[in-house]
C-alpha cells in the first residue's frame, strides 16, 4: 500500500518522523515523500497529525526521531527561515499577513531590497508589480493589506511563498475562508503551479477538493499514515472510510427522511429587509424546517442572520414572528424571542476560550442555572454531562473550551444554545474548520433539531452541505433574496450556482 | 460512532496534579518570608507581622478593588485620589452633620461608589476608555477635597470612628486587618461562586461572545466600577480613622500604583479575563512584606521603591513565562 521513494531528486520526505509531546506521542513514524510537479493532498481527522507533520516539514516544530529528507539528503530544518533557505514555504491557516502595512512591506518583510542605508522601495514596488502581474493578482503595491480579501490575501502569501523560491509549497487548510469560485481559482492556480515544476501539499478537510486536485494522496490517523496512493485510484466513499474508519452511508439524508418543504405554520415571515450588504431579502420561514441560505461571500445571507439576532441594526424593511412585528434591538433581546446564533467565527466570538466546557454550555442560561445569587455548579456540570453525552463532546468536561478541536468547540456553542432553549437557530458556517467525523455528526444534529420541531436557518459556502441538511433552499444573489425557496426534492447544485452568480 | 479523540490523550492537565493559580504566589511570598527571617533574624515577631498587616490594608483593599475592574479588561486609575475624597468627605460629616460616625462610614463609602458609578457609566456607555476615564475622575477626586479643605487635614475626634483604623479585637487583630479580610473574602466568594462572578469572567475572557449570548455587559461593566470605587472608598474611610484626620493628599503616593501591581504580582491578567481576589491579595501582602521587611533591614529609602520594581517585573515575568509556555504548548496539540 506505502510505496516511499526518498531518493529522488526534486523530492521533500519525511522518514520514520516521530513527535511527541511530553511523551504522548502525536506522530508516531510517519513517511511519505512530495515529489516535484506533484499536488500531494494530505488528509485526517482532527488530532490525526497532519498539521504536526506540515509544522515539521516546514520547520516550525522539531521531530523528536526520524529525518527530513530534501533531494534524498537528510536536513535539519531547525527553523522555518533555514526551511525557507532551503526552499519550503508554508503558507498557515491563520494568515501571517499584516494588515496595517502596504503590500510591498508584506511582501519584503525582513529582506528589505536596500540602496545604501535606505530601503530602495521604487525597485520593491516594480518587483512586486511584476509578481502580481504574474500570478493574476490585481492589487497596488502601495494599498493596505488589509483591503484585500481575505482570498487574495491568501494568493498573495502563496505569490510572496514562491518568490521567496518556494520550491515545495505547503499549504494548511487553504480553502477554509473561501468561496466557490475563490477556491476554484486557488485550485486552478495549484494546478498551474505544480505544471510548472513546484511541488504542493495541501492539507484540507474536503475530500472533494482534494481529489479535484491533487496526484497524490496521504492520508493520516492517529498518527501513522494509513494510505499513500496515487489519486486515480480513489474514491471519496474510500478517503472517507480511511480517515474515520467507518464506511459513509452513501444515502443522502433527504431521502432518507422525507418531508414536506411547505406545510405547516409561518413562523418568521421576512420582508424586503436591508441591511449592508443584504439589500432586499424576503422569506417565508417555516417552523421546523431547516431553511438552507445559499450565496457568495457578500451576497448578503449572513447579514439577515445578523439582523435577526439584534447584532446587525435592520436599516429597511420588516420582520414578523409568529404573527407579530418583531424588531431585535440587542442579542439579549433576540435570545428572549427564542433565537440563538451560531457565528461563523468561533475563535473570535463563539465561546469563552479560558473558560470549561461546562461553563461554555450554561453561557445564555445562566440566571435559570443559578439559585438566587449563587452560580449552581453541580447542576452545571449536569447539564454539561447531558450535552456531552447527547452531541458526543468528546473531552474532560473541565478542559477550557479553547483547547479543543474545532469539532468540539462548534458541538459547544451548539450545546448553549439547545440549553437556552433557542428554538431558532441561526447557523453561520457550521461546519467550517471542521474535521469530517464532526461535520457529519453537525449535519445529524441539524435534522434531529428540525425534527424535534426547531427552526434552523443555515448559511454554507458548501454547496453540498446546502444540499445535505435543508429542507427549502433559499439563494442571495448580490444581497438579493427573494421568491419562494426551492425545495430540497427539486434542488439541483448546478442550478443552484449558477443562480448565486 | 464513540471515537476516542486523540487530541485529549495528549493533553498535559492529565498528568501530574493541578495546583491552584495562586500557588505560585504563594510560594514567592513564603520564600521572601523566609529570607527575610534569614536576613533579619527577627522579622517574624508579632509585633512586626502586625504591622505589616496594617500598612497592607491599603493595599489590600485597593488590589481587590482593581481586581473588580482588571478581570473585565478594564483598570481604575481613581482609587487613589477616591480614598482622599472619601476620607474627607467622612471628616466633612462626622464634623458637619448630626449623622455621627455611621454617617461618616457610609458617607465615605458611598462618595466612593458614587466615582466609581461614573466610571463605569462614562466608559461603558460613552466608550471612553477605562485608563482616560478613571484618570480624568481622579483628577477629579483629587481636586474636590483640597478644594474644600484648603489643604488641611480635617482632625476626628471621635474614638468610635477612629477605632475603625486604630482599634484591636481580641486585644491583636486589628480591626481594619479584619475588615480587609472580610471584604477580601467576600469579593472571592461573589467572584468565584455567583452567576455575577460567572459573568465577570465572561467578559473579560471574550466580551462579544458574552454580549452574543446575553449577558448585559452594561450592567456587569458599571457594577465592577462601582464596586471598585466602594472598596476604594471604604479604604479611604479606614485611612482617616487610622490618621484620625480626613487628609485631602491621601492615596497621591504610590498606593494606587501598588494596589495595581499587587493585583498583577498576583495574576490578574491586565487583559481581563483570568485571575483572583486570593491572588491579589496575595500579591498585596507580597509587596506589603516586601515594604516592611526592607524597613526593617534599615535599607535606605531611596532603594526601596527599585527592589520593589523588581520584585514585581520578576513576578510578571514568570507568570507570563509559565502561561506562555502553556499556551503555546495547548496550541501545538491543538493544531497536531
Amino acid at each position: 500500500m506505502t510505496t516511499v521513494s526518498t531518493g529522488q531528486a526534486g523530492s521533500l520526505a519525511l522518514s520514520g518522523i516521530v513527535k511527541r509531546y511530553d511523551s504522548s506521542p502525536v506522530v508516531r513514524g510517519v513517511s511519505f515523500s512530495l515529489r516535484a510537479g506533484e499536488v500531494t493532498a494530505l488528509l485526517g481527522h482532527n488530532g490525526a497529525g497532519k498539521s504536526t507533520a506540515l509544522k515539521i516539514l516546514g520547520g516550525a516544530e522539531q521531530p523528536s526521531g526520524g529525518h527530513i529528507l530534501l533531494d534524498g539528503e537528510a536536513v535539519t530544518l531547525t527553523t522555518p527561515r533555514i526551511a525557507e533557505a532551503h526552499g519550503i514555504a508554508v503558507v498557515w491557516q491563520e494568515l501571517r499577513i499584516i494588515e496595517k502595512l502596504t503590500v510591498t512591506q508584506n511582501f519584503f518583510l525582513n529582506r528589505e531590497k536596500r540602496r545604501g542605508p535606505f530601503t530602495d522601495r521604487t525597485a520593491m514596488n516594480e518587483h512586486v508589480r511584476r509578481a502580481l502581474a504574474t500570478y493574476g493578482l490585481a492589487a497596488d503595491p502601495d494599498m493596505a493589506a488589509g483591503a484585500l480579501s481575505p482570498a487574495d490575501r491568501q494568493m498573495l502569501e502563496i505569490i510572496i511563498a514562491l518568490d521567496k523560491g518556494g520550491r515545495f509549497l505547503l499549504l494548511d487548510e487553504p480553502t477554509s475562508a473561501l468561496n466557490a469560485s475563490e477556491i476554484t481559482r486557488l485550485l486552478d492556480t495549484v494546478r498551474r503551479l505544480a505544471a510548472g515544476g513546484t511541488s504542493i501539499a495541501i492539507v484540507t478537510h474536503k475530500l472533494g477538493e482534494a481529489l479535484a486536485v491533487a496526484d497524490h494522496v496521504v492520508v493520516m490517523k492517529d498518527g501513522d499514515v494509513v494510505l499513500d496512493a496515487e489519486r486515480a485510484d480513489l474514491s471519496e466513499a474510500d478517503l472517507a472510510y480511511y480517515i474515520t474508519g467507518h464506511r459513509r452511508d452513501a444515502t443522502p439524508l433527504a431521502e432518507v427522511s422525507p418531508r414536506t418543504a411547505f406545510g405547516g405554520t409561518t413562523l418568521l415571515d421576512i420582508r424586503t429587509l436591508s441591511s449592508g450588504n443584504c439589500r432586499s431579502a424576503s422569506l417565508e420561514i417555516n417552523a421546523g424546517r431547516v431553511v438552507g441560505l445559499y450565496g457568495v461571500a457578500g451576497a448578503g445571507q449572513v447579514e439577515l442572520l445578523e439582523v435577526l439576532f439584534g447584532v446587525r441594526p435592520m436599516r429597511g424593511g420588516e420582520i414578523r414572528l409568529a404573527g407579530e412585528p418583531y424588531v431585535p434591538t440587542t442579542p439579549r433581546a433576540a435570545l428572549a424571542k427564542g433565537f440563538g446564533f451560531l457565528t461563523d467565527d468561533r475563535k473570535a466570538n463563539g465561546f469563552i476560550p479560558d473558560m470549561t466546557i461546562g461553563k461554555n454550555i450554561v453561557l445564555a442560561s445562566i440566571d435559570r442555572f443559578s439559585r438566587g445569587i449563587w452560580f449552581d455548579d453541580a447542576a452545571v456540570a449536569e447539564q454539561a454531562r447531558t450535552m456531552a453525552a447527547r452531541l458526543a463532546i468528546r473531552s474532560p468536561l473541565g478542559t477550557s473550551v479553547r483547547r479543543l478541536s474545532g469539532g468540539n468547540q462548534q458541538k459547544v456553542i451548539f450545546a448553549k444554545w439547545v440549553t437556552a432553549r433557542s428554538r431558532i437557530l441561526l447557523l453561520a458556517e457550521p461546519t467550517k474548520g471542521v474535521d469530517i467525523g464532526a461535520k457529519a455528526e453537525i449535519h445529524a444534529l441539524i435534522r434531529e433539531l428540525a425534527a424535534a420541531g426547531d427552526t434552523l436557518l443555515v448559511c454554507s459556502s458548501e454547496i453540498e452541505e446546502i444540499l445535505e441538511v435543508s429542507d427549502v433552499i433559499y439563494v442571495f444573489r448580490h444581497g438579493i433574496c427573494e421568491g419562494t425557496g426551492i425545495p430540497r426534492a427539486e434542488a439541483e447544485a448546478r442550478s443552484i450556482l449558477a443562480q448565486s452568480l | 460512532m464513540a471515537k476516542q479523540d486523540t487530541s485529549t490523550t495528549a493533553s498535559p492537565q492529565r498528568k501530574g496534579l493541578r495546583l491552584p493559580p495562586e500557588t505560585g504566589i504563594f510560594v514567592i511570598l513564603a520564600l521572601i518570608m523566609a529570607g527575610m527571617e534569614v536576613l533579619t533574624g527577627n522579622f517574624l515577631t508579632i509585633g512586626n507581622i502586625s504591622t505589616l498587616l496594617v500598612n497592607t490594608i491599603t493595599i489590600g483593599l485597593l488590589a481587590v478593588s482593581e481586581t473588580f475592574v482588571l478581570l473585565i479588561g478594564g483598570i481604575d486609575l481613581s482609587v487613589g485620589a477616591i480614598q482622599a475624597l472619601s476620607g474627607v468627605t467622612a471628616a466633612v460629616v462626622i464634623n458637619h452633620t448630626p449623622l455621627g460616625w455611621p454617617g461618616a462610614i457610609l458617607g465615605g463609602i458611598l462618595a466612593g461608589a458614587l466615582i466609581g458609578f461614573i466610571n463605569g457609566s462614562i466608559t461603558h456607555y460613552i466608550n471612553v476608555p477605562a485608563f482616560i476615564t478613571t484618570f480624568a475622575t481622579l483628577g477629579v477626586a483629587a481636586s474636590i477635597p483640597l478644594i474644600v479643605t484648603q489643604a488641611n487635614p480635617i482632625p476626628i475626634f471621635s474614638n468610635t470612628f477612629n477605632a475603625l483604623g486604630q482599634g484591636y479585637v481580641l486585644k491583636i487583630i486589628p480591626i481594619g486587618v479584619l475588615v480587609m479580610l472580610v471584604v477580601a473574602a467576600a469579593a472571592h466568594v461573589v467572584l468565584s461562586r455567583t452567576a455575577f462572578g460567572v459573568k465577570v469572567y465572561a467578559v473579560g475572557g471574550n466580551r462579544h461572545s458574552a454580549w452574543l449570548a446575553g449577558v448585559n455587559i452594561a450592567r456587569i461593566e458599571i457594577l465592577c466600577f462601582t464596586l471598585s470605587g466602594t472598596i476604594a472608598g471604604l479604604a479611604g474611610v479606614i485611612l482617616a480613622a487610622r490618621l484620625a484626620s480626613g487628609y485631602p493628599t491621601a492615596g497621591s503616593g504610590a498606593s494606587l500604583f501598588d494596589g495595581i501591581a499587587s493585583a498583577v504580582v498576583g495574576g490578574v491578567s491586565l487583559f481581563g479575563g483570568s485571575g483572583s481576589v486570593a491572588g491579589a491579595l496575595l500579591g498585596a501582602i507580597v509587596i506589603g512584606t516586601l515594604t516592611e521587611g526592607m524597613d526593617v533591614l534599615d535599607l535606605n529609602t531611596y532603594w526601596q521603591p527599585l527592589v520593589i520594581g523588581i520584585v514585581i517585573l520578576l513576578a510578571v515575568m514568570l507568570d507570563t513565562w509559565k502561561t506562555g509556555l502553556l499556551r503555546t504548548l495547548m496550541r501545538r496539540l491543538r493544531r497536531a
